[in-house]
């Protein structure tokens, strides 16, 4: 069989099993982690156009390799984002991150060339229940609790995936992953799976519970697959549906908040993560042919970046033991590298100009403008501040800069830094030659970003936000940075529903408690009555005399003969 | 200079000082505000020059990204120290079963 022909997930899952099975020298597997993102990268850049392997299952045709331009550049950020984690990963020595990272890529990497829901459902798990183990690799009783809250939702969406398969299954007896229209029970479910995935609002908790508490790595690792697992199954099945552009405009939204008042800095980036994937999704709810490109080259932007920013958050944490603002602060002096690259990251997804997040947001908000969405347009242009406000500021101003902390840690491992160079080269060099990414994108691209009026446009609203976070800081009215955590709507499940489950379990119990109590006491009388009469002490227990037992015995003959003859 | 001063002057990178040696600078905050203030003065003073097209009118008129920014990020503030007041809860608020009270070193 031809190599490029072999599904792009089977190399990460082979390597995976050469991990478990052989690889006993950490060096070995750390070059093993690095090598297959790049074989893998390389194959599916020379991918051509088709559906290139088939299997059997059950009666059904899988579709293991759907190659077309949407999936082919989902495939290449995903093979690239694997080797900047897997490169930023080079010290770790757990192999049970190594091969759940290797099964967790390539599941995502399956998952998008994946030509029908049946293979996608297996790829989709398959993401859920290699990433928990990201989670778990901390060992912590708190990581234990948290991988089960993120174990238990991923799942879910899997199994409404499935049932929404079956469904269509059922009633139309195709398993095909196409477009399909939000009108029936299956679409509606699959939509649903897709929604808890891509973390839609109120269905976005596990994104911000479970990403601060994966490992330094994981934390990058996780960043980049499984959201934009999501963003690419909804293009691929709910381009074009209005209620999408809605449902971006709030993810975009609401997280700005939150971010801004959280003091765990990963949590602020996965909050980040989930109003970024917003601009994604009001891009695909528009559905148009630059819509569309909008959403896949800011997805390929958005991993780079965001990895970035983990990246170097993350080298904080390895290097001091905590990510929170509060303890943070003045690392520049020492860590001066991943400043400057974080700085980079926080320049590219708060959009300036001649870095990534500009050459690739700016198409989704012109595809909201040229279709007549105004009042969506000035969701996505407030939101753009506030992507400012709490990646662009707070992210490198209060982990690098601000109030000195008096922490001098080591500047981050080579290996981090070499990671985080080339992941910041390439968010420049996307910014400035966007041609490159754009080039690469599903559909034809005529658009031009650099445009005075653009220009102009964006650093007026970026510098004027600036000066409003001057004044606001010199006012003394910027939320200060406390050791706290803000409740969100994963309250209801890990707060309000066990209170309540309690309350019913304790009025259960004291209801079991009465009834058995009260049929104790039921049944202690009864007894008594029956010892009353059938006891030791009781009549029947009596001694009867030989005389009486004669008499009694007449008695009854006597009755008997009377019946008998009267 | 006292000693802690001086001990962390000598912790600082050299990379460091090349990079950021400047922000130790006494005017740094000064330097920093005062060129961001001549910036967003010169952005401002181009709508008045050059007119800029958009989608929709109000984008033509001048100032408006400048404005909108400036007061959407003081609300994006404003709104969240309100949120702030409604949300906040002590660290240990989850217990055991959240990371947040987890002081584990985790360099895993």
């Amino acid at each position: 069989m031809d190599f490029i022909q072999v599904p792009s997930s089977y190399i990460f899952y082979l390597a995976a099993a050469i991990t478990f099975v052989f690889l006993r020298d950490r060096t070995l597997r750390s070059v093993l982690l690095i090598c297959v993102p790049i074989i893998a990268l390389i194959q599916v850049w020379n991918l051509e156009i088709g559906n290139h392997h088939q299997v059997d299952f059950f009666n059904l045709q899988l579709e293991l390799m759907r190659v077309d331009k949407l999936s082919k550049v989902f495939g290449l950020i995903f093979c690239l984002a694997a080797f900047l984690g897997n490169l930023y990963a080079w010290h770790v020595k757990d192999v049970v991150q190594q091969i759940a990272t290797l099964v967790y890529t390539g599941s995502a990497i399956g998952a998008v060339f994946a030509g029908d829901l049946v293979s996608l459902f297996f790829y989709w798990e398959g993401t859920a229940i290699a990433s928990v183990f990201l989670i778990w690799a901390r060992r912590t009783e708190a990581s234990y609790h948290t991988g089960m809250r993120y174990l238990l939702i991923q799942i879910s969406s899997g199994v409404i995936l499935l049932a929404g398969l079956a469904v269509q299954f059922h009633t139309t007896g195709s398993i095909a992953f196409e477009k399909m229209e939000l009108s029936s029970l299956s679409s509606f479910l699959i939509f649903i799976s897709f929604g808890i995935k891509c973390a839609f609002p109120l269905l976005h908790n596990w994104l911000q519970d479970s990403y601060p508490a994966a490992t330094v790595t994981g934390t990058v690792i996780l960043s980049s697959f499984t959201t934009k697992l999501a963003i690419y199954a909804l293009a691929r099945s709910f381009a074009g549906t209005e209620i999408l552009i809605y449902i971006g405009a709030i993810m975009t939204l609401f997280p700005i908040f939150f971010a801004e008042i959280e003091n765990d800095l990963r949590r602020v980036l996965a909050y980040s993560l989930n109003n970024q994937l917003g601009f994604m999704v009001v891009g695909i709810g528009v559905g148009t042919e630059l819509a569309l490109n909008g959403t896949a080259s800011h997805a390929f932007a958005h991993i780079l970046y965001k990895s970035l920013l983990f990246m170097s958050v993350g080298a904080v944490l390895f290097r001091t033991g905590t990510s929170k603002a509060s303890e943070l602060g003045g690392l520049y002096k020492t860590m001066p590298l991943s400043a400057l690259c974080c700085l980079i990251g926080a320049a590219s997804i708060s959009a300036f100009p001649l870095f990534s997040g500009f050459v690739t947001k700016s198409l989704i908000m012109d595809a909201t403008a040229t279709e007549h969405y105004p009042v969506i347009w000035c969701v996505l242009v407030f939101a753009s501040a506030g992507v400012l406000s709490h990646s662009g500021i707070k992210i490198p101003y209060f982990t690098f800069f601000a109030h000195d902390s008096g922490l001098r840690p080591k500047e981050a491992p080579i290996n981090m830094l070499i990671a985080m160079f080339i992941t910041s080269f390439l968010c420049v060099f996307l910014g400035v030659f966007p041609d490159t990414l754009y080039n690469i994108l599903p559909y034809e691209v005529n658009y031009k970003p650099y445009t005075i009026s653009h220009v102009i446009s964006q650093l007026q609203l970026l510098c004027f936000a600036l000066l409003a976070f001057t004044v606001i800081m010199k006012l003394g009215f910027h939320p200060p940075e406390i050791r706290a955590i803000n409740l969100d709507s994963d309250w209801v499940y890990r707060k309000y529903l066990p209170s309540i489950m309690l309350r019913i379990i304790n009025r259960l119990g004291s209801v079991n408690e009465s009834t058995r109590s009260g049929l104790e006491n039921k049944i202690s009388s009864g007894e008594q009555i029956l010892l009353n009469i059938f006891g030791p002490t009781a009549n029947f227990a009596r001694v009867f005399t030989n005389g009486v037992m004669i008499l009694w015995i007449a008695v009854i003959f006597t009755g008997a003969l009377a019946i008998v003859l009267f | 200079m006292n000693d802690n001063n001086k001990k962390l002057k000598e912790t600082t990178n050299p990379v460091g000082s090349i990079l950021f040696g400047w922000l130790d600078h006494r005017h740094s905050t000064r330097i920093i505000i005062g060129t961001l203030s001549v910036s967003c003065f010169v952005l401002l003073l181009v709508d008045f020059v050059y007119h800029r097209h958009g989608h929709f009118m109000i984008e033509e008129v001048p100032g408006f990204f400048a404005l909108y920014g400036f007061l959407m990020f003081s609300l994006i503030i404003l709104g969240a120290t309100t949120l702030r007041y409604f949300v906040k809860r002590r660290e240990d608020y989850y217990g055991t079963k959240a990371v947040d009270s987890d002081m584990t070193e985790n360099k895993k």
